[in-house]
This record gives C-alpha cells, sequence and structure tokens, in this order.
C-alpha cells in the first residue's frame, strides 16, 4: 500500500470512503477517508486471527483484553482493536504520524499477520523493533 | 430476543474508555470525546434561546436544526457502532433477527451512560418507542432553566429516528459505506423515519418517551 494510491481521490473525499483496497495474501486491508491528517485502516482475513499474531501485538503496546476482542495501543503511534474470532481489525492511527507512516503501520501488522496465518497458530512469531 | 444487555453494558463498560494523549477515545471505530453534559445542553438550549429570543417564528427552525444534528450524529455513532469490531465480536454473536440491530444498539447507549433507554414497542419496519429516564438533555434543562413548555431532548430524539433509518432504511445489516451520500439518501427519502418526544421530564413528565414512524405517504 502506497501514499500515492489513494491520494487523489483523498483531496476530494468525505469521512468514511473507501480509498485503496490492497491484499497483502491472505490479509485484505481497506483503506478509508478519515480526515485530513489520519485515514482509518479496516484487516480482515476469511479465517480466524492465530493466537501468535496477538503474541506480536502484545510485545508492541499495552493489550486490553475483553472476553471476545482486545485492544492493543501503541501510544504515539495507533490503537488496534481485534475481533479475533470474526477475523478482523480496525487501525487507528495517532495524529502524531503521518500519513506515510501510518499506511506503513498497517502494511507491517497486515504482513505480519499474513505471516502468522501462513505459519500455523501454533507457532511464534519473532518481536520486532519499532 | 437473543440480546443480552447485561453482558454488553459490563463489557463496555469494563474496556475503560478513556481519553488518550489526543484527548480522543478511539473505540467502536469512531473518535469519542467526553465531555460534561452540561457543556452540550448549554450549547444546545443557548441556540434554541437566542432564535427564539431573536424571532419566536424561528422556534421551530430551531428545533429542526437541532434534530438534523442529532440526525448526523446518529448515523455516524450508532451506525459507526454497529459496523465496528467491537460490535463484530460482542453483539454480532447475539443477533438473531434484525430487531436485534435496535436492542443491540439500545443496551450499548445504556453503556456509555446517556441515561436510562428502554424499548417499549417495536413493529418491524414501522415503529419504535423507547422510554427515556435520567435524560441528561431533560435534567440538565431543568436544572438552568424553569419548566418547558415543549419537549428538549433533541439529540435523544433525533438519535431514535436515526437508529430506526440505519436498521430498517438504511440497512445497516449490510455494513454499507456511511457516506454523506448515503446519508441523504437515507434521510431525504419520503418514507424515512422521524421522531418526536411524547413525553418530556422537562416539561414535567416523569419521564421521556419518543416515538418513532415512517413519515406519512
Amino acid at each position: 500500500m502506497t501514499l500515492d494510491a489513494g491520494q487523489d481521490r483523498r483531496s476530494f473525499a468525505s469521512y468514511g470512503q473507501v480509498l485503496d483496497v490492497v491484499d497483502v495474501g491472505r490479509v485484505r486491508i481497506t483503506r478509508r477517508y478519515s480526515c485530513i491528517r489520519r485515514d482509518q485502516y479496516e484487516i480482515v482475513t476469511n479465517e480466524p486471527f492465530p493466537p501468535a499474531f496477538r503474541d506480536w501485538l502484545a510485545s508492541r503496546g499495552e493489550v486490553r483484553e475483553r472476553p471476545s476482542f482486545y485492544v492493543i495501543d501503541v501510544p504515539g503511534a495507533f490503537q488496534l482493536t481485534v475481533a479475533p474470532r470474526a477475523g478482523r481489525a480496525i487501525l487507528m492511527p495517532r495524529l502524531a504520524t503521518d500519513l506515510t507512516g501510518q499506511a506503513k503501520a498497517a502494511r507491517e501488522i497486515a504482513e505480519t499477520l499474513d505471516h502468522a496465518l501462513d505459519q500455523g497458530s501454533c507457532l511464534a512469531i519473532t518481536p520486532q523493533a519499532g | 430476543m437473543a440480546i443480552d444487555e447485561r453482558v454488553i453494558v459490563e463489557t463496555v463498560v469494563g474496556m475503560g474508555l478513556a481519553g488518550n494523549e489526543e484527548g480522543l477515545i478511539p473505540a467502536f471505530g469512531l473518535y469519542l470525546t467526553n465531555h460534561y453534559a452540561d457543556f452540550y445542553n448549554r450549547i444546545s438550549f443557548g441556540v434554541l434561546g437566542a432564535l427564539v429570543r431573536e424571532n419566536p417564528e424561528l422556534t421551530e427552525d430551531a428545533i429542526a436544526l437541532l434534530t438534523e444534528a442529532a440526525h448526523v450524529c446518529a448515523f455516524h455513532t450508532f451506525g459507526g457502532i454497529m459496523a465496528s469490531v467491537e460490535w463484530d465480536a460482542l453483539v454480532q454473536p447475539m443477533i438473531e433477527s434484525r430487531e436485534d440491530w435496535v436492542f443491540g444498539m439500545m443496551a450499548v447507549v445504556n453503556a456509555f451512560g446517556w441515561g436510562r433507554f428502554r424499548v417499549a414497542e417495536l413493529s418491524p419496519g414501522e415503529r419504535l418507542v423507547v422510554e427515556l429516564r435520567d435524560s441528561y438533555e431533560s435534567s440538565g434543562y431543568l436544572e438552568s432553566y424553569p419548566r418547558a413548555d415543549g419537549p428538549r431532548c433533541f439529540l435523544a430524539n433525533g438519535g431514535m429516528a436515526g437508529l430506526m433509518n440505519l436498521v430498517y432504511q438504511g440497512d445497516i445489516t449490510r455494513r454499507p459505506a456511511l457516506t454523506e451520500e448515503l446519508y441523504r439518501e437515507v434521510f431525504s427519502h419520503p418514507r424515512s423515519f422521524r421522531s418526536r418526544e411524547r413525553l418530556c421530564a422537562a416539561q414535567g413528565d416523569s419521564h421521556c418517551e419518543f416515538v418513532v414512524e415512517r413519515m406519512p405517504q
């Protein structure tokens, strides 16, 4: 996903409008216009998210766990709300990040999730820096 | 009805919704804010009072403006909640019918503490009657003004119409994009829903009550 992909549409977009849709392996990212400085990313798979994905996210920030979903908060970067059984997550970037950084974070999460799906839920993912 | 309001309220309350370092609350795919109810009330009733003082004939226009603001708010807030990851995980598994979308949303609203909403009647696709106790609009009004000569819960009233329009007119169950175009299409439809506040604590009733029906043909 690149910032340029939806840049022209972004200039005239209204709240909630889909800017672009990108598949990263088995993971689909849908980018929607949120405001002039921030987009929102929906990350979806056709299968439940593996526990290893949650473990990797937990290495990135604080996890708030509820029985049916969890929320990862990375101050200054983003909040990710995950419904693992539904195979769906929403990335809500902080304003402190620019649009390029927001797209990069979404892509990194999608790539990690795709990798976790390939590896199966029983394998751990090496935590990454950042 | 499969909606377990207790589970929904406990889960939402337990989410620990609080502002981040930006002062916003990212939740339900939305950026929520937390501020004093009196702040909203002061602005809302201040607009009404200013327009009425300018020209009493503007009363209906002022109410129409505040109601329209509520329709827009409901479209994005309720619509956003019903399209959210949290809804998918928490409420969606309880849903067995389209009507459960209404009951599920009511449970989430009660968790937010906007008052105690209860569905008194729901005729699918036709009519909704909701009772509201401890409405922050009516109680806030009575804190600052004498007893009202008409209903004052403009946001809750428009919100109830917005909920019915999302469920039965805009078919939120198909997860449409919540765009301005869809808003206009849904709320400008000649058979879209409108709400009237039949009872209001601000005018001396024991509680507030909203009747939501389709506009007459």
